[in-house]
């Protein structure tokens, strides 16, 4: 009689154990995830400790920003003969680009597409802070939920992608990069190869070597070195046709079945300072 | 003074977080310096500190992080590993660079272990390693400054602090 409420006592025991250890685990893992969505008492808090820290670095952004345009000053002539350049050429590109979009717009309409990347906004934002965590890597921008950001919408510099929005308040937004090693993020691309397009994912980055991974390419397929890897529009959350980088290498997996291939980006993530959302039209 | 300390080491962390390189040897993580700083100011008043530190942890957490009671647990832990390092030796110059270098430590093995466990992260050790290194510098750079200055000022002042 003794034994067995010693026995039961002991079972209580390792259930209580095993439930307050799946407690912790669940509790962890929720308190871990970092786009998840914020409660009006944490975004009340962000913004408020955000709008502080924007007013205190003021005068430091004002000193960076008038060294940085003495140093612009020096190059001006450089950059203007360049421009004058660019602005040859955009004449050319200005009647190309009237041509193709109305050939897109015929396209589209025989083929009822209607998630390409003319149908989206571009809303300009400026960093006001990178992660602090060494492991993740996300940046604050100064546009939020008053500016009609939601989560998940594509980020881009330039005409190359470099994130999506992970959470929002009512003045800001975490962007995650595509630098992030999470394994779970995983983007669909196509490589411009010849007149034809070759299907891949893009999974990992790799720190050392700036480059990313590009998987779940056939070994039959030859692809060229610089050629231009874009967003494939599936997953619904890049349009199709934002440019990522281009390949820099071919090798293949460790059973020689697949082509993986090593691709650069053109933007320099060290340094983010302005970038531009890009918001759906409704 | 603790707030003030402890306010500017917090948003000295954001601000530089846009001007300082990821790759760089110099990453910031002032607000855990000074948490070092602070403890003599409570005068082994050790609830007081862990309620205020437990705060900072929760406002680390919200405005930086995206999460919830994750460095709020953390910060707690680094309180309690400064105040056994202040209970076993005395306050100084040394044993706030050893509180500094133990809790960086501390600090970025708790996060790789977590992101490791619970993001399906694929780091190596070696990255570990790597950001200790990288923000070791900087942050024993702002411990001394720090320390300098707040004990001129609390022997200046009179402020009392535990030894």
């Amino acid at each position: 009689m003794y034994r067995k409420k010693q026995k039961e006592k002991r079972n209580k025991i390792i259930i209580i154990c095993i439930l307050i250890f799946c407690l912790i685990t669940g509790f962890i893992i929720n308190v871990v995830i970092t786009d998840r969505n914020l409660t009006i008492f944490e975004k009340t808090i962000k913004d408020s400790v955000l709008t502080v820290q924007k007013v205190l670095a003021f005068p430091i952004d004002f000193v960076v920003n008038k060294i940085n345009e003495n140093n612009g000053k020096n190059k001006m002539y450089e950059k203007y003969n360049d421009l004058e350049n660019q602005v040859k050429e955009n004449e050319k590109y200005k009647v190309e680009n009237e041509e193709l979009k109305k050939q897109l717009s015929d396209m589209k309409e025989l083929l009822n597409i209607n998630d390409t990347i003319a149908e989206y906004t571009y809303l300009n934002a400026n960093v006001i802070n990178r992660n602090l965590d060494y492991w993740n890597d996300t940046i604050v921008i100064n546009k939020g939920e008053h500016d009609g950001i939601t989560k998940d919408m594509p980020v881009v510099i330039g005409t190359n992608l470099i994130g999506k929005v992970i959470s929002t308040t009512t003045f800001n937004s975490t962007v995650r990069l595509i630098t992030a090693t999470d394994v779970v993020d995983k983007i669909s691309v196509k490589i411009k190869n010849g007149d034809n397009y070759v299907y891949g994912i893009l999974n990992g980055y790799n720190k050392e070597n700036d480059t990313y991974t590009i998987e779940g390419i056939s070994q039959n397929i030859k692809i060229e070195n610089e050629s231009i890897v874009t967003t494939t529009g599936m997953g619904d959350i890049f349009p199709s046709g934002i440019v990522i980088g281009k390949i820099t290498g071919i090798n293949t997996d460790t059973f020689d079945l697949s082509n993986v291939l090593e691709m650069k980006s053109d933007v320099n993530f060290d340094n983010i300072n302005y970038v531009t959302v890009l918001r759906r039209n409704i | 003074m603790i707030v003030l300390i402890t306010m500017i080491s917090f948003f000295l962390d954001g601000i530089l977080s846009r001007y300082i390189l990821p790759n760089s040897l110099f990453l910031p993580l002032f607000t855990i310096v000074s948490l070092v700083i602070i403890y003599p100011y409570f005068n082994n008043d050790n609830f007081r500190y862990f309620k205020f530190i437990a705060i900072i942890g929760l406002l680390y957490d919200i405005t930086y992080y995206n999460t919830l009671f994750y460095n709020f647990f953390i910060f707690l832990m680094l309180g309690f590993i400064i105040g056994l390092i202040n209970y076993l030796l005395s306050n100084n110059i040394y044993t706030n660079i050893l509180m500094t270098v133990a809790s960086i430590v501390t600090y970025r093995t708790i996060t790789f272990l977590t992101i490791i466990i619970f993001k399906t992260h694929s780091y190596s050790l070696y990255e570990l390693l790597q950001s200790i290194y990288r923000s070791l510098i900087l942050n024993i750079i702002y411990c001394l400054i720090i320390y300098i200055i707040t004990e001129f000022y609390s022997k200046k002042n009179k402020i009392l602090r535990s030894k």
